[in-house]
């Protein structure tokens, strides 16, 4: 199956394929490898004296050079294709990023404005909570008319001349007169407008502008008495010292229009 | 490997990995082999949150979410419809369990350590799942639109109110009216069935996945992966499943025999589950004698209480900066990790300012509690402000004495 030839350097040649042999060397008990790979020659010792051994060695040895050549080939050519390639423009691509974070975050933002509006008072809830009017011609000195204002009773009270003369007389009585807003507690003089909310615990004091001696006070002047836990107030509203509630009755935001009290605006 | 084998699960398990899972999370996840009945109230909140999310959805079946039907609505649930009272109060019930089992729980991951590095994140998980929780239950104690419901949630709503400057927008925008109404009470029902308890379950789930990458702890403080068998499974350890499941199963069954007994012969607790003025429709024009929170919350509205005194010169109101101390109570429970510097986990093995400190907040938290269902007067506030120092000073002063108290050596194994 192999030709034998020996060349005149005395080495013995086995032909195996083309480019492909095995031979002895004088000085070496093994098989030496001969390869012709694309015009490349390889030579090595297979490190082998049995010949079907070295054969093998040879047909792995020669795979291996060509299949590490195409591996090398290929990574060639990678290279080439990255050196081909233009760099990342990292400018760009940074600006590119930043331009649809934006556009993303005005989209989110864009979406939430209905879903956020949607808690906001809808028109029934706004309607229900405008401002309310109310006629002050019908109302006769030293009456209180109760109006109601966003589920609040809201106590309107015509002061006679006589109750705005008292309502000084009580400034030691009470914890805080407001002097300096004024005793009445009001922007007109003849109509204070009060919170019809005890500010102890929200129960409705009653009105009584009689001045007579009462079970509650010896010296009635007239004004506000809670009956739930005895807080007393003043007929602007003010409350006495040494009762449950804290502090005066509030005072709503209203506005006077000529003979119209409009509760809910601020004036 | 299972997902190899040409059965039923195997296809499964190529698909959705089943089998693998549940080896990692349940027969195969070790936990340690001794723990006490501390380590039982997880198993224990999960069977909560079931009853929760059942009867829940069982009560949204005949409950109304509008101002007119909302009372109306749980009186029908209570008395016309077959064991409504059932669901309802097992419901009510299960949210107080839930408190309860949740303090105990947390109180056992401050005591030994469980918050410690590497399970920074399940604490965190856990902390913000107490923030879901106390959101969820004042959301749900609006629903039944009693006197309570109403007044107790004007108190709460008055709190964002406080905040300066778009405080009364913010409250405004929060309750969709002028004052507290069925607006109110429809989005809190939303709220309450939907979103929170959402999040909750995703909580949840990363608590569990978190905790199941680092391990249970131990009473302890001893870490157990150091020493394994050949197979690779913890010396100290045991499989969660059958180990531990069935470990639970009678705690599961003493805490269903105290949990019933609750809800069949004492489901208002006295007032302190469901207060009594709760039996009576909500009435804007009429304050309840005595506001007071169900006892859950009764601690963390003591210190807002507490607050008497605000910052005038920053513009600061007294009832602002109670709504700060109070936020802060809770918040500062997120930063424990990072507050304890000790080198042990374990309360066992930690110095005497540890334990005395441990001793002192829960002291005050129980003290807390009590003056936070009472009417204030001058020496219950007193007594609340000292607390309320009592309540933070453990944890304002951890990184210190944590770091220069002396240290018992923690054992190898358990």
């Amino acid at each position: 199956m192999f030709k034998m030839s020996k060349n005149k350097q005395g080495k013995k040649h086995i032909h195996i394929l083309d480019g492909m042999s095995l031979y002895i060397r004088d000085k070496s008990p093994f098989y030496w490898g001969y390869l012709n790979v694309d015009g490349e020659i390889h030579k090595k010792s297979l490190k082998t004296k049995d010949k079907k051994e070295a054969e093998k060695l040879l047909f792995d040895w020669k795979n291996e050079l060509l299949y590490s050549d195409s591996l090398n080939d290929l990574n060639e050519k990678l290279d080439m294709d990255v050196k081909d390639k233009p760099r990342v423009d990292n400018t760009r691509r940074k600006a590119l990023m930043i331009t649809s974070s934006l556009m993303g975050a005005v989209t989110v933002a864009g979406f939430a404005v209905p879903f956020l509006s949607a808690w906001n008072p809808s028109e029934k809830a706004k309607a229900l909570g405008a401002s309310v009017k109310f006629d002050l011609s019908k109302l006769e000195p030293g009456a209180m008319a109760v109006v109601e204002w966003r589920r609040t009773p809201i106590f309107v009270v015509h002061q006679t001349s006589k109750a705005l003369e008292n309502l000084p007389k009580l400034n030691d009585r009470v914890t805080d007169p407001v002097l300096s807003e004024g005793v009445a507690r009001s922007t007109n003089d003849k109509f204070t407008v009060l919170k019809g909310v005890c500010t102890h615990l929200s129960c409705a004091p009653k009105y009584h502008p009689e001045i007579e001696p009462k079970a509650w006070d010896e010296q009635w002047l007239g004004g506000f008495f809670c009956p739930c836990h005895g807080s007393k107030f003043d007929l602007a509203g003010r409350v006495y010292k040494g009762v449950p509630a804290p502090t005066n009755l509030e005072v709503p935001p209203h506005k006077f229009e000529g003979d119209t009290l409009i509760i809910g605006e601020p004036t | 490997m299972a997902s190899e084998k040409s059965t039923v699960m195997g296809w499964i398990d190529r698909r959705l990995p089943v089998t693998e899972n549940l080896e990692r999370h349940l027969t195969k996840h070790p936990v340690p082999k001794k723990v006490n009945f501390f380590y039982l109230f997880g198993a224990l909140l999960m069977v909560v949150f079931m009853i929760q999310v059942v009867t829940g959805i069982w009560l949204m079946m005949f409950y109304t979410n509008t101002e007119e039907g909302a009372f109306a609505s749980v009186e029908y649930i209570m008395r016309d419809v077959e064991y409504g009272w059932l669901m309802r109060y097992m419901h009510s019930t299960g949210a107080s369990a839930f408190f309860f089992l949740m303090y105990f729980h947390m109180f056992r991951g401050l005591l030994y350590g469980s918050y410690q590095k590497p399970k920074e994140l399940v604490w965190l998980f856990g902390c913000f799942l107490l923030f879901l929780l106390m959101a969820e239950g004042f959301l749900g104690y609006v629903l039944p639109w009693g006197q309570m419901s109403y007044w107790a949630a004007n108190v709460i709503l008055s709190l964002f109110g406080a905040i300066p400057f778009i405080g009364p927008d913010l409250q405004v925008w929060i309750q969709g009216d002028f004052v507290l109404s069925g607006i109110t009470l429809s989005r809190f029902f939303a709220l309450h069935v939907v979103v929170v308890p959402l999040l909750m379950i995703a909580l949840v789930v990363f608590h569990i996945f978190a905790l199941h990458e680092v391990g249970a702890g131990n009473p302890e403080g001893v870490d157990i992966e150091k020493y394994r068998d050949e197979k690779g499974m913890p010396l100290d350890g045991a499989p969660f499943h059958p180990y531990k499941t069935f470990g639970a199963l009678p705690a599961i069954g003493i805490f269903f025999i105290v949990f019933f007994a609750i809800v069949f012969f004492a489901p208002t607790g006295g007032g302190y589950f469901i207060e009594k003025p709760n039996f009576e429709e909500a009435n804007f024009l009429k304050t309840p004698e005595h506001i007071a929170p169900v006892w859950y919350y009764a601690p963390f509205y003591s210190i807002l209480r507490a607050v008497t005194f605000g910052i005038p010169f920053l513009g600061i109101t007294s009832k602002f900066l109670g709504f700060i101390v109070f936020a802060a109570s809770i918040a500062i429970l997120f930063v424990v990790p990072w507050l304890d510097r000790s080198n042990v986990q374990s309360i066992r093995y930690k110095g005497i300012y540890s334990k005395i400190a441990m001793v002192l907040f829960a002291a005050s938290f129980i003290t807390l509690g009590y003056l936070g269902t009472k009417p204030v007067n001058e020496l219950r506030t007193l007594i609340a402000q000292i607390c309320t120092v009592l309540y933070f000073a453990p944890f304002l002063l951890m990184p210190i004495y944590t770091k220069y108290e002396k240290t018992l050596k923690v054992p190898d194994r358990l």
